[in-house]
């Protein structure tokens, strides 16, 4: 070879093998194990049979619907507070705010959604807040259903959402607004025609990031979910704790791994933000 | 003994040629520059000569020993990059005293050397101070004592003063200049500037397409370009096509479209009906007496002196004359012959040509 | 010019700046009550507390269970830190530096960003499965693989982002000015990279110290870190000395942030 293109080939494939190594042994090699397993003894596919029966289809969708739910939330949430701080924020103030944004992330996610079990429950902070004020005469079960699990998924994922978000809302030209509005563009037209098409990469972005971890969550269904409402992950819990039938959350995984990248794979087939991604 | 000697020097970049063949020889102690247009391949080049690119074929020769194996930091070079690229996580003096460091020069020598390449580039004092805190010309200087403080056998500048404005770059060159006689160190400077580049240099290359199409001492290339393309590249020049029509010793005589024109034929020898090529300086263009009549299309004035575009037959050819303030077109009589009255667009004017330059022409 | 614009156009009147205020209220409220509620005296807290006393600290900091699980989360915390920032800083490189073609790279961006979307309860199974599978059972080396797999992208694409912008031709000038690839890297990538680094050491210590799902799956019995010592006291009832320790746990987060907000990057 020759002086000049040293660093060689060789080495860089070492160096890139290391990492390549650890995601493919405990990202790629798993998964191929998993369905094996699913497939079970004898090309039997009964795993499979089972997991499209109402009782689990009903489970499977109600985690998809979960996660696009969370994730539509915390973008909606996103753009205004992202906004805020790329284009209303003095200059002074932008990156404490962002840091203020985003230290959740940092935190423990157990602990946070235990956190919310004292402002929710009946003894809770809401409850007595509003029943000592008189607002309320008795307390009102606020604890373990879709609305408790809701506010315990958007605090833990809108912090990530809004870190991702940020780099493109930063990346808007505050004069096409600004040029939009001369034009005579409402807020409405605005956000419609400019701060929408602009950030949508990193719109997408978050989503690829929180959705495929909300709609597989177990910690806080748990925490803060109803009983009655089972997502994914406690199915694949259970199989696992209780050493029994792992063909069939095999399955039940591979199913679920293939809707949410075919979900994920909708969203970016569309031709828009298809074209709105290549600027990432 | 050369400092540096290149011989047939390739580098291809997806099979387009950015370099193609070339050979030079730079003397101990000179001060080289090498010119040409933008993307003709010289930080190609100078890439290939720091041992930073891999040349596809050629061998580089440093003080007579061939280094084309050897990588860039086995190599007695040292570059001042085209945007400096100094360090930006370290002191003035950590950056000037990097390159001793790293040739196991330890504490005291090193702090020494570092001080007198910054005494050297006017910069006493200022090293500890961050490269962001210098002005544009004190970084240009700190890139500089990075790269002399190793005592290179060469020298290579790409374009440092590119990014300067001009009364810092006429200042930094007077420096350079004297840096260069004080260090007794090879310069090979890199540049588009053919202004800077004749000012300062012993030797001038131009380059055009990958390759050297003459090289000399800077007056030399301006009085007698052996090309159109270096005659027009350094300084202005009117290019005619023409036929030699006689031919007397160093004589010849070139019929021209503006009439005909006189000029050097050096060694080369031409038969009467060739087909040459002549380029006109407008030095060498005198007002009045001549055997050639013109128009004035297009005046110019640039300061001390008056430039007039004058149309011979078709061929324009440019005449300058010195200016006189006190001259108005009232007072004026003719152009023709008089001092200091300014041009008239239109008027009719009578010119002369000392000589004419016989130069290769590339198109053809 | 954009500054005089931003202060004369207040465009979407005053909503964002309320949806501001309303999240900082949101996301800081629930630290807040958990740390008052961990001072009050009673086991079984009541809104007010009766009282404010450190002894659930102490009980907490006493008992062996949770110290226990406090040290191991702290050990594989540390350990995924750093190795995870390691392999981050070779798959930054190969995705930004190294020579490979296009694809390539991109490939390895693929592989590398796995864990983001492929949902967590599929991967940390599958990695439950396949160790079981190939003999390597349950215990720390199974955790610690998971979670510096888990970090890998958080520290790939952090330390990339700054390689990425990293002069390529500061290297050339130093390999000019005599530096061999290991001295290049010692003298000028790394030290350009510092901050880079160091966020990516503590981001990657926070991940490792608050994760539990994979943590979860791969543990067995033997192992036991402060997510999942928490998550089996959550599932039998809130109490004060769960506020305690979630406050201890959200202390040693905070101070991993607090020391990352302080970095600067270099120029
Ligand atoms: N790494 C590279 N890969 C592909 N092509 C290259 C590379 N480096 C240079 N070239 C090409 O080689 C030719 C010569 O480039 P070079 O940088 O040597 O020009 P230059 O004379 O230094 O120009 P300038 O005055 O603009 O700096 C150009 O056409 C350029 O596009
Ligand atoms: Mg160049």
């Amino acid at each position: 070879m020759s002086v000049a293109d040293t660093p060689g080939r060789v080495r860089d494939w070492l160096i890139a093998g290391s990492p390549v190594l650890l995601a493919l042994a405990l990202g790629v090699f798993p998964l191929v194990t998993l369905f094996v397993e699913s497939i079970g003894p004898g090309l039997g596919g009964e795993n499979y049979a089972e997991v499209l029966s109402p009782l689990y289809r009903g489970a499977l969708l109600y985690s998809i619907g979960v996660g696009v739910g969370v994730t539509a939330v915390c973008l909606a949430v996103a753009y205004p507070i992202t906004y805020w701080i790329a284009h209303r924020c003095p200059d002074r103030y932008r990156l404490v705010a962002l840091v203020a944004v985003t230290l959740p992330l940092w935190l423990n996610y157990v602990v946070l959604n235990y956190a919310w079990v004292w402002i929710l429950a009946r003894g809770g902070v809401v409850n007595r807040i509003l029943v000592g004020s008189g607002v309320l005469d008795s307390s009102l079960d606020l604890l373990y259903n879709n609305v408790s699990m809701g506010i315990g998924f958007v605090y833990i994922y809108l912090p990530y959402v809004v870190l991702t978000m940020y780099v493109s809302m930063e990346r808007l030209d505050y004069r096409l607004i600004t040029a939009a509005r001369d034009l005579g563009a409402s807020d409405y037209r605005v956000f419609l025609d400019i701060v929408l098409p602009r950030t949508l990469p990193g719109a997408a972005a978050a989503t690829l990031i929180v959705y495929a971890r909300i709609a597989g969550a177990f910690a806080t269904p748990e925490i803060l979910g109803s009983p009655g409402n089972i997502m994914i992950a406690r199915l694949v819990v259970q199989a696992f704790r209780q050493y029994t039938n792992y063909g069939f959350a095999a399955a039940l995984s591979f199913v679920f791994l293939l809707l949410v990248l075919g979900s994920l794979a909708l969203g970016a087939l569309s031709p828009r933000v298809r074209r709105e991604l290549r600027q990432w | 003994m050369h400092a540096l000697a290149v011989d047939g020097l390739h580098k291809s970049f997806d099979g387009d040629p950015a370099v193609d063949d070339i050979s030079l020889t730079v003397p101990q102690g000179e001060f080289f520059s090498l010119i040409g247009p933008s993307g003709c391949g010289k930080t190609t080049t100078l890439r290939m000569l720091a041992g930073l690119l891999t040349p596809d074929a050629g061998r580089v020769m440093l003080n007579g020993e061939d280094v084309t194996d050897r990588p860039a930091r086995e190599r007695e070079t040292n570059t001042v990059f085209q945007d400096l690229v100094l360090f930006p996580h370290m002191t003035v003096a950590e950056n000037v005293g990097y390159g001793l460091a790293r040739s196991g020069v330890t504490d005291p020598e090193r702090g020494q050397r570092v001080d007198d390449a910054l005494a050297l580039v006017k910069l006493a004092g200022f090293g500890d101070r961050d490269p962001a805190d210098l002005s544009g010309g004190q970084r240009q200087r700190v890139a500089l004592a990075r790269a002399l403080v190793n005592d290179p056998t060469v020298l290579l500048l790409d374009e440092p003063l590119a990014s300067l404005d001009r009364t810092l770059r006429d200042e930094m060159q007077a420096e350079f200049r004297r840096i260069q006689r004080d260090s007794d160190t090879t310069f090979l400077y890199v540049t588009h500037d053919q202004e800077s580049a004749m000012s300062m240099s012993d030797t001038v290359a131009v380059m055009r397409d990958g390759r050297i199409v003459n090289a000399g001492p800077p007056r030399q290339l301006y009085t007698d370009p052996q090309t159109q393309f270096v005659a027009s590249f350094l300084g202005d020049a009117t290019l005619l096509d023409g036929e030699v029509t006689r031919h007397a010793g160093p004589d010849v005589v070139v019929k021209t479209d503006a009439g005909p024109l006189r000029a050097d034929a050096d060694a080369a020898s031409y038969a009467v009906g060739d087909t040459v090529t002549v380029a006109v300086r407008p030095e060498a263009v005198t007002l009045g007496g001549g055997g050639l009549t013109g128009t004035v299309v297009d005046i110019a004035y640039k300061g001390f002196y008056e430039e007039a575009a004058v149309d011979c037959n078709g061929t324009e050819l440019v005449v300058r004359r010195e200016r006189n303030t006190a001259a108005t077109p009232e007072n004026a009589t003719s152009a023709d012959g008089g001092t200091g009255v300014p041009f008239r667009v239109g008027e009719t004017v009578t010119l002369g040509v000392d000589r004419a330059i016989l130069v290769e022409n590339e198109r053809r | 010019m954009v500054r005089v614009s931003r202060l004369a156009e207040r465009g979407a009147g005053r909503l964002p700046g309320v949806v501001v205020a309303l999240t900082l209220v949101f996301l800081y409220t629930p630290v807040l009550v958990i740390g008052y509620l961990s001072l009050s005296p009673a086991g079984q807290p009541t809104i007010p507390i009766d009282g404010l006393s450190l002894r659930w600290y102490t009980a907490v900091l006493t008992d062996s269970r949770f110290v226990r699980a406090l040290f191991t989360s702290l050990g594989i915390g540390i350990v995924t830190a750093f190795g995870g920032t390691m392999l981050g800083l070779a798959g930054a490189y190969a995705i930004v530096r190294s020579p490979l073609t296009r694809t390539v790279r991109r490939s390895i961006a693929v592989v590398i960003a796995l864990p983001l979307f492929v949902p967590t309860v599929v991967v940390a199974f599958g990695i439950g499965r396949a160790s079981a599978l190939v003999g390597f059972g349950y215990g720390y080396l199974p955790v610690v693989l998971g979670h510096l797999f888990w970090v890998l992208p958080f520290t790939t694409f952090l330390i990339a982002a700054r390689y990425g912008e990293l002069d390529d031709r500061l290297s050339a000038a130093a390999r000019d000015l005599g530096a061999d690839n290991r001295t290049v890297f010692v003298t000028v990538t790394v030290p350009l990279l510092w901050p880079a680094l160091m966020a990516s050491v503590l981001f990657a210590f926070a991940l490792s110290f608050n994760e539990f799902l994979i943590t979860f799956f791969l543990a067995g019995s033997g192992v036991t870190t402060v997510p999942l010592e928490i998550f089996g006291k959550v599932r039998i009832g809130a109490t004060a000395f769960l506020n305690a320790a979630s406050v201890l746990v959200i202390v040693v987060s905070a101070v991993a942030a607090g020391v990352a907000s302080t970095l600067r990057r270099p120029v």
